[in-house]
């Protein structure tokens, strides 16, 4: 009788065992399988992306050649985008030092002017939407910001108004800033990294 | 340490080769049917409502009629659903100065065209639109006995149907005026052949 029990006690645990090993097994494999293939998504990597600062940027945004990641990245985020032959999207969503950008802190993004392209600055909430205010103001173009005598700006996020290039946060939470740049094709050789260094800083004033 | 070598002997490793091989399909499968699993599609968004083949000049973006994420209203934009499964569709757009595109997108929101204005001058976008399956057949606008001006090259597009999308950047308020005149003389048609 007790051999038969211990058979018995045997088998079951030999079949806990394998049951066990299975579930790991399916276990990594969703978990590794989906969870690698969103972060690619997502996020990016340096195949697929180029990071400066708080800065990102897919660099083969809308091409017909794209890679399946950034396919996905765009079709996810559901916007059509200008070819990354002509344009360059950067989206910052931290500022220089790292930090969240919310709508309850206060902002200065410093920048230079690039002769050499046409650019824009909109800020949005965290999903890409424009943030309602009363002055009907949401985004600079190097056609409408106010620059200094020495080609730079100083542009303010702030919820109440400031003097100079203001963009109101109202109370959106955390934000995102998109940097537009468009290529004016006016250089005879274009100098790779050349955008990238004349990305502004984002800085936090006070929360 | 010794107490993980002691374990290595239990690992099953053709479980682990085979779980990670198991991780890379899923991961590529997962990849490739994400842009089909997507809620809600670019494409579908800013083209709901509008007539096939016809310019529309879309209104300023702003909170309210923004439609899609991250639509900056640094600049007006005028476009075409176009569809070319009963003929070519020709379009026409002039662009003043910088930062001034003309953009082609597929359904599946790859930009398979763009014109940028040239600094200094006046750049004048005229396009005849063919499906690629018609040329591969040998189905060319002049082999279908149409009329093609020299000033308006074919363009073979990888895609039946898509969007033609005229951006004109955000000039301040004195270009207003202006770039949306510009924006209005923009026209997409369709041409039988």
């Amino acid at each position: 009788m007790s051999f038969v029990l211990h058979r018995l006690r045997k088998r079951i645990w030999t079949g806990l065992g394998l049951t066990a090993d299975w579930a790991l097994f399916i276990g990594i494999v969703l978990i590794g399988g989906f969870g690698s293939s969103w972060y690619m998504v997502e996020a990016g990597s340096l195949l697929t992306t180029v990071r400066v600062g708080p800065w990102t940027t897919w660099t083969a945004a809308a091409r017909s050649d794209a890679d399946p990641y950034t396919r996905a990245h765009y079709a996810r985020l559901g916007v059509l985008p200008l070819s990354a032959e002509y344009a360059q999207t950067y989206i910052a969503r931290t500022d220089s030092d790292g930090r969240s950008l919310h709508s309850s802190c206060d902002y200065e993004i410093e920048g230079h002017e690039i002769p050499t392209h046409w650019w824009s600055m909109t800020v949005f909430d965290a999903k890409g939407r424009l943030i309602q205010n009363v002055a009907e103001r949401y985004t600079f173009t190097s056609d409408t910001i106010a620059l200094e005598p020495d080609g730079t700006f100083i542009a303010t996020l702030a919820r109440d108004a400031r003097p100079g290039n203001w963009l109101p946060v109202g109370g959106a939470g955390r934000l995102a800033i998109a940097f537009n740049v468009v290529d004016l094709g006016i250089r005879a050789v274009a100098r790779e990294g050349e955008i990238e260094e004349l990305l502004p800083v984002i800085k936090r004033k006070k929360c | 340490m010794r107490k993980f070598l002691d374990m290595l002997p239990r690992i099953n490793l053709r479980l682990v080769a085979a779980a990670f091989c198991a991780v890379a399909i899923l991961h590529i499968l997962a990849t490739l049917v994400a842009p089909e699993l997507a809620p809600s599609r670019a494409y579908e968004q800013i083209s709901q409502e509008m007539p096939l083949n016809t310019m529309q000049i879309l209104p300023p973006v702003t909170p309210s009629s923004q439609r899609l994420p991250f639509m900056a209203p640094d600049a007006r934009y005028a476009l075409c659903r176009f569809d070319t499964k009963d003929g070519a569709v020709s379009l026409t757009a002039t662009l003043p100065g910088p930062g001034w595109i003309v953009a082609l997108y597929s359904t599946a929101g790859d930009n398979f065209f763009t014109s940028v204005a040239q600094p200094g001058r006046r750049t004048d976008v005229s396009l005849l639109l063919v499906p690629s399956d018609d040329r591969f057949r040998g189905l060319t606008p002049e082999a279908k006995g149409a009329s093609t001006r020299p000033d308006e090259p074919v363009l073979t597009v990888p895609a039946q149907t898509g969007v033609a999308l005229v951006r004109a950047p955000e000039q301040g308020q004195a270009y207003r005026a202006r770039n949306l005149a510009e924006l209005k003389r923009a026209r997409c048609a369709f041409r039988s052949l």
